[in-house]
């Protein structure tokens, strides 16, 4: 049965490659066709998965494959697990993305990246349910970054217009700078233990430990949209609404949380990195909770809204409360991918409300917000319209001088090395 | 004898071609020679038995394929196929043909010379093609590498300083990374290809694999940061990909550097993956810059995917997979290099995964600035990928992917370098 790990993540693969190979060879596929024939991937991976429930109550299941390379000691091979902690999220994922596969299907419809959407799709499907079931942290890195490449395309879904294309670089930009933390714990972990496994830690010092939880609390913060790196997360909302319930209301906003769950035993040698999560969560919670109330657009709202609840689910983790940290996400995926999916007809459910009630109903005006007094709401306003300038601090005290520096560098390159090009004058 | 003898005739085919394609005045005359010499080129250099060991030095020996130069070689070739494909009319009409086959075959020559004397002459010949098209500051830094090499080797250990700035000068480190930069500002996208992807500088250190280069490990390192970080801002997409090209390529000499096997392993792999995806990358660029009557920025979007899907996509898959994107050969090799670098070197090896993080947004940032956002030219009567265009790209593509998914077939031989190199020292 363990041969059926490695086809839940190769089907929707299989598919992102099919419907890439016809594309490219100029193959034109129905509209119907392209929904089809990721139902079907959808579909036979939720039947391996569903094959493979009875394991949850006998420990999970183990997949191990022979070495994808091999060089000198060092080896990589294909370790997948479907383990307790794994199998109601990616259940829940499969479930999700079958779900947003149909709502798609005539959303998305007649749009001239219908191919496209779906494609990033399949490729995010095969992603995050490598990170669900990978068995080590190197198998999770694959997954790892095709969830983010899938989720900036699909950021710079509508690439005509400038500001979906600006949100997609702003959030590779963070995804690739938290990546780092991942990344290097993998290369420490090898050198530490042998392997890249989360299981295995028992060799590990404390300080170790410390080491690799922190650069896993950094890689978790970008993918999970958590404080200081959650401005990209507003900017993200440019791209189709499905794809915004897929990966900022059920899966991929949770995948740094997930991270850390798997995580847990590290994390326990480590409190001081617990007290780092569970401040980091609370800074985001209150951050986004101040924030969501002064956007304007539904969506915004919705996206803050799931990073509030996320930051909660990091104190949960950090508070060492496993349990409850993995129902609320599970949950919390539920809810959030039912309000985005229902957020553009949402003025058409507000009417259907009023009418449904006979006549319009007053507002009552009794809102947390009027414990505050008034003075201090409108300054509270300013600070929640900026996100409370964590953006603005970051580049002023980090970025910007950094990029001073560059600049003036570039420039005498650019100095020394002047190039003439048609029609543009160089700077 | 038989191996030799099938090298010489490899050579030898690209210089009788050289000769022939000079006095041809069809285009597609000079195109189709070029292939096929490519062709022939690639299947002799695939097909040589591959000598044990490293024959560099061994007296008996003039020219050979062995367990050393056999991935330069194939790169070598792939570089000429690449090129000639993609290359525009206009390029072709120039001479760019035999220039780039007799430039190739002295770098051939290079790599396969059993004597440093014969290994100094290749690679003072393989320049001197295109002495026109290259800046007087290229030039400089190439006749001083010619001279400092066959002294540097004939002085022995007392000469390894002067092996060590030839190889500075030659692979673009900084501070003399000048020429790299000019010449992609100089020259046409291709001839620049040519004379950046033969890769002298970690050639030589491959040969001269010495214990005391591990300074020249941490100044790669170094490199690939400052690279990266002017690659983030520069706006002309021609420097840009000079700074791309200038930090992946150093980490070539950071794992060739780190004398691990999986550091060489994984240098030996990202030697096909810079080869192959920046000479497409830079053969998309050309193809783009003939169709439009501006030259390309990075100043501001330029919607190109409307007009030219298939060469945005060919764009991104070899940008992607340069900067190590996972199920393509880029991940293996970085994976590799990481695991080496840092083993070697715990601290400044941190410094690779910060220049990959960089790189890979240069990439998504040229991406999104040449092909996303709105349409700024009126493109209406200009063609998509050519079929010419078309059948090389997806060959790269499917290379960079095949190899990613089973790099296996790649390694055993570059596993065996490592063995060569460290049986041999100082050879």
């Amino acid at each position: 049965m363990t041969y059926l790990l490695p086809i839940v993540i190769a089907a929707p693969f299989l598919v992102f490659c099919l419907l890439g190979t016809l594309w490219l060879s100029g193959v034109a596929l129905s509209e119907k066709g392209i929904v089809t024939i990721t139902r079907v991937g959808l579909f036979v991976s939720t039947v391996c998965l569903l094959r493979l429930l009875p394991s949850f109550f006998t420990g999970g299941t183990r997949f191990h494959s022979a070495d994808w390379f091999r060089v000198g000691e060092y080896h990589f091979s294909i370790e997948l697990e479907l383990s307790r902690l794994g199998t109601f999220p990616s259940l829940l994922a499969v479930l999700l993305l079958g779900l947003i596969t149909h709502f798609s299907s005539r959303y998305i419809h007649r749009d001239r990246g219908f191919l496209r959407f779906f494609l990033m799709l399949n490729l995010f499907a095969s992603g995050i349910l490598t990170v669900f079931i990978g068995g080590a942290l190197d198998v999770m890195l694959v997954g790892w970054e095709l969830v983010g490449i899938s989720s900036v395309f699909l950021i710079a879904f509508f690439q005509e217009r400038e500001q979906p294309v600006a949100g997609a670089l702003r959030a590779f930009i963070t995804y690739r700078t938290c990546d780092i933390g991942l990344l290097v714990a993998i290369v420490l972990l090898h050198r530490f233990t042998g392997n890249a496994s989360l299981d295995d830690i028992s060799k590990l010092t404390s300080q170790q430990a410390t080491l690799v939880a922190c650069l896993l609390v950094l890689a978790s913060l970008g993918k999970s949209a958590q404080f200081p790196f959650s401005g990209w997360l507003p900017k993200a909302m440019e791209g189709p609404t499905p794809s915004s319930a897929a990966f900022y209301g059920a899966l991929s906003i949770h995948a740094g949380a997930f991270l850390l769950l798997k995580a847990r035993h590290l994390l326990e040698m480590s409190p001081a990195t617990c007290w780092v999560i569970v401040i980091i969560g609370a800074a985001t919670t209150l951050q986004a909770t101040l924030s969501s109330r002064a956007v304007a657009d539904a969506k915004s709202a919705l996206a803050l809204g799931a990073q509030a609840q996320v930051g909660l689910i990091f104190i949960e983790i950090g508070l060492g409360w496993d349990k409850l940290a993995l129902w609320h996400l599970c949950a919390h995926s539920v809810l959030r991918t039912l309000e985005f999916l229902r957020a553009p007809s949402t003025l058409h459910a507000y009417h259907s409300m009023h009418a449904a009630a006979g006549g319009h109903i007053p507002a009552t005006g009794q809102f947390y917000d009027r414990f505050i007094p008034e003075s201090l709401r409108l300054k509270l306003y300013r600070v929640a319209l900026d996100h409370s300038w964590v953006d603005t601090l970051l580049f002023r005290f980090f970025l910007g001088p950094l990029v001073a520096v560059v600049n003036i560098i570039l420039m005498a390159e650019q100095r020394m090395a002047p190039i003439q090009e048609k029609g543009l004058q160089d700077d | 004898m038989i191996s030799q003898l099938t090298v010489a005739l490899a050579i030898g085919t690209l210089l009788v071609s050289g000769v022939l394609t000079f006095f041809l005045k069809n285009v597609s005359s000079i195109r189709t020679v070029g292939f096929v010499t490519a062709l022939v080129n690639f299947v002799g250099v695939l097909l040589v038995p591959v000598a044990s060991g490293n024959t560099f030095g061994n007296q008996h020996i003039f020219i050979d394929v062995d367990q050393v130069n056999r991935i330069p070689m194939l790169a070598s070739s792939l570089l000429l196929f690449v090129t000639f494909l993609m290359a525009p009319d206009s390029t072709l009409r120039s001479g760019f043909v035999w220039k780039s086959l007799v430039s190739i075959a002295a770098t051939q020559l290079a790599y396969t010379a059993g004597s440093p004397w014969l290994m100094s002459l290749g690679i003072a010949i393989a320049w001197l093609p295109f002495y026109q098209e290259l800046s007087p500051v290229t030039r400089v830094t190439f006749a001083l590498a010619s001279v400092l090499l066959p002294v540097g080797l004939n002085l022995g250990d007392k000469g390894i300083w002067l092996v060590f700035a030839a190889i500075i000068l030659r692979k673009g480190l900084f501070p003399a990374h000048g020429w790299i930069t000019r010449t992609m500002g100089a020259g046409h996208w291709l001839t620049a290809m040519l004379v950046v992807n033969t890769h002298i500088g970690a050639f030589v250190l491959l040969r001269t694999s010495h214990t005391s280069a591990v300074w020249l490990t941490d100044l790669a390192l170094g490199t690939a940061v400052y690279a990266a970080a002017l690659g983030m801002r520069d706006l002309s997409p021609r420097r840009t990909l000079g700074w791309l090209s200038i930090s992946q390529s150093a980490f070539l000499l950071a794992g060739i550097g780190s004398q691990t096997s999986e550091g060489i392993a994984g240098s030996l792999l990202l030697w096909q993956v810079v080869v192959a995806s920046t000479t497409i990358l830079a053969g998309i660029m050309a193809a783009l810059e003939s169709r439009m009557s501006v030259s390309l920025t990075l100043k501001h979007s330029s919607g190109l995917a409307a007009r030219f899907p298939r060469l945005a996509v060919g764009f991104i898959i070899a940008g992607l997979a340069l900067v190590g994107a996972p199920m393509t050969l880029g991940f293996c090799a970085e994976d590799l290099l990481m695991h080496g670098t840092l083993a070697a070197h715990p601290r400044i090896g941190i410094l690779l995964p910060i220049a990959t993080a960089m790189n890979a947004i240069t990439v998504f940032r040229m991406f999104s600035r040449l092909f996303l956002g709105p349409v700024t030219e009126d493109l209406t009567d200009v063609p998509d990928a050519l079929p010419r265009e078309r059948l090389v790209i997806t060959a790269v593509i499917s290379f960079l992917i095949l190899g990613g998914l089973v790099p296996g077939w790649l390694l055993p031989k570059t596993a065996s370098t490592h063995d060569a190199l460290t049986t041999h020292p100082g050879k």
